[in-house]
């Protein structure tokens, strides 16, 4: 209905870079929108996007937030705290299971990981069994 | 759009430009209006034809929308459902940008909706000289969008964690696994910092022919790009003069390693950096509208 105007030279604008510009504060949906009711006085409101339609926005694949490297490498976070934990549990016992499908974790988990694994070696106990089974 | 004369309207406000030169300077824009919404064109945020205010030598681009529609818990209601957003975000985009085509364009945020058409002008004369100095600052430039996603390329022999399918522990394979391990991970770091040595030279490059740059949250990777470039580097916005936008281009889109892709698009009204924060506006003094608030079509003078 919206007559098309003059656009990047790719096509019509992307609504993600329509909205980061459009919206206050560059980003967006996972933030807060002020809109300004002038009314002699200005009056701020803020709307909360987030939690009416995140699912809505990552049907639009407008769900960046999710795949931030920064955000998603929490995951990968988690489940090396858990093999850690689990590595120290069996320093004690003696017997171990490992996960090594980790890319993206924290580096000083890594770390930890790699030393608790050389410990376990250094008790001659082979850490990586059954690592590579899919 | 059959608006019925007894419901309430407001005034939404997509975009402050300059006044045309003149002694009497018509209440328009410099290019005019031609086009830009009218008669069987709709293209507003309520659909209906836009048009101009004056104040000084600031002129507004607004629409009559009802407030019904407009007020802060319609507005609530209606930005908070992503289709109702795409579409008023598109259609505010729509008036900014046509308007933008003909002259320095100040935007406004999306559903910045006064009263009336008084309270316009009175934001015209409060900002004018805000409203001045950033027209001023984006009068021959336009703004330029340039994002840049990475991928981590050649992956070094054995950084594969992946060993002889199904075959039983063997001795040692804690040791290599370490190993492994710490191959994998120093090469992933040495590929992601390359990655992201090369975005900040292009990223260098391309300031180098801007007069002022904004860096804005990365955007995941597109899906059709996605699963090839899955790491968001930068996501920056430049303003750039029209004399420069050539070379500008022409860095933007010269050749970079296969680890690299680069996006651009524009040219933007130059949103990222002529759009006032309205919100920190002062009030009006109290005698600057005295009495009554007058009705929409007040004309306000200045000297």
């Amino acid at each position: 209905m919206a007559r098309r105007m003059p656009e990047s030279p790719g096509g019509p604008a992307n609504l993600a870079d329509i909205l980061e510009r459009v919206l206050d504060k560059g980003i967006v949906i996972a933030g807060d929108i002020k809109i300004n009711l002038v009314d002699v006085e200005l009056l701020t409101i803020k709307l909360r996007l987030l939690v009416a339609s995140v699912d809505r926005a990552k049907e639009m694949g407008i769900d960046w937030w999710e795949r931030d490297p920064a955000l998603s490498s929490k995951a990968a976070d988690r489940r090396l705290r858990e093999e850690n934990e689990q590595l120290r549990r069996r320093l004690a016992h003696g017997d171990a299971l490992p996960d090594p499908a980790l890319e993206s974790a924290d580096p000083a988990l890594i770390e930890e990981n790699l030393r608790l694994r050389e410990l376990l070696a250094a008790e001659g106990i082979d850490a990586d069994d059954e690592e590579d089974r899919q | 759009v059959n608006t019925p004369a007894e419901r309430p309207t407001a005034s939404y406000l997509y975009a402050v430009c300059r006044r045309p030169p003149g002694p009497e300077p018509p209440e328009d824009l410099p290019g005019g209006l031609e086009g830009l919404g009218g008669p069987g064109e709709p293209i507003g945020v309520h659909g209906g034809p836009v048009r101009a205010l004056a104040d000084g030598d600031l002129v507004a681009i607004v629409e009559t929308v009802p407030v019904d529609e407009f007020a802060e818990d319609a507005l609530q209601r209606r930005l908070a459902d992503l289709a109702q957003l795409e579409w008023l975000a598109r259609a505010h985009h729509g008036v900014v940008q046509a308007v933008g085509a003909r002259a320095p364009t100040a935007p406004m945020r999306l559903a910045t909706v006064c009263r009336d058409d008084a309270a316009v002008r009175h934001v015209l004369r409060a900002e004018a000289d805000r409203l001045n100095q950033v027209l001023a600052r984006v009068a021959g430039r336009s703004e330029w969008s340039v994002k840049a996603y990475g991928r981590l390329t050649a992956r070094p022999a054995g950084t594969h964690a992946t060993a002889t399918p199904g075959g039983p522990a063997a001795p040692g394979r804690g040791r290599d696994y370490l190993r492994r391990r710490r191959m994998a991970r120093d090469s992933a770091e040495a590929a992601r910092a390359a990655l992201v040595r090369e975005a900040a030279e292009l990223d260098e490059r391309l300031t180098a022919y801007a007069d002022d740059v904004v860096r804005l949250a990365p955007h995941a990777p597109d899906a059709g790009t996605g699963d090839a470039f899955p790491i968001s580097l930068f996501n920056a916005a430049y303003l750039v003069s029209d004399e420069r936008v050539g070379d500008f281009r022409a860095a933007a889109s010269a050749p970079v390693s296969d680890a690299l892709r680069v996006e651009v698009s524009g040219p933007w009204v130059p949103y990222s950096f002529a759009t006032p924060d309205l919100d920190e506006a002062p009030g009006p003094a109290p005698d600057d509208t005295p009495g009554d608030r007058g009705p929409g079509d007040r004309r306000e003078t200045r000297p």
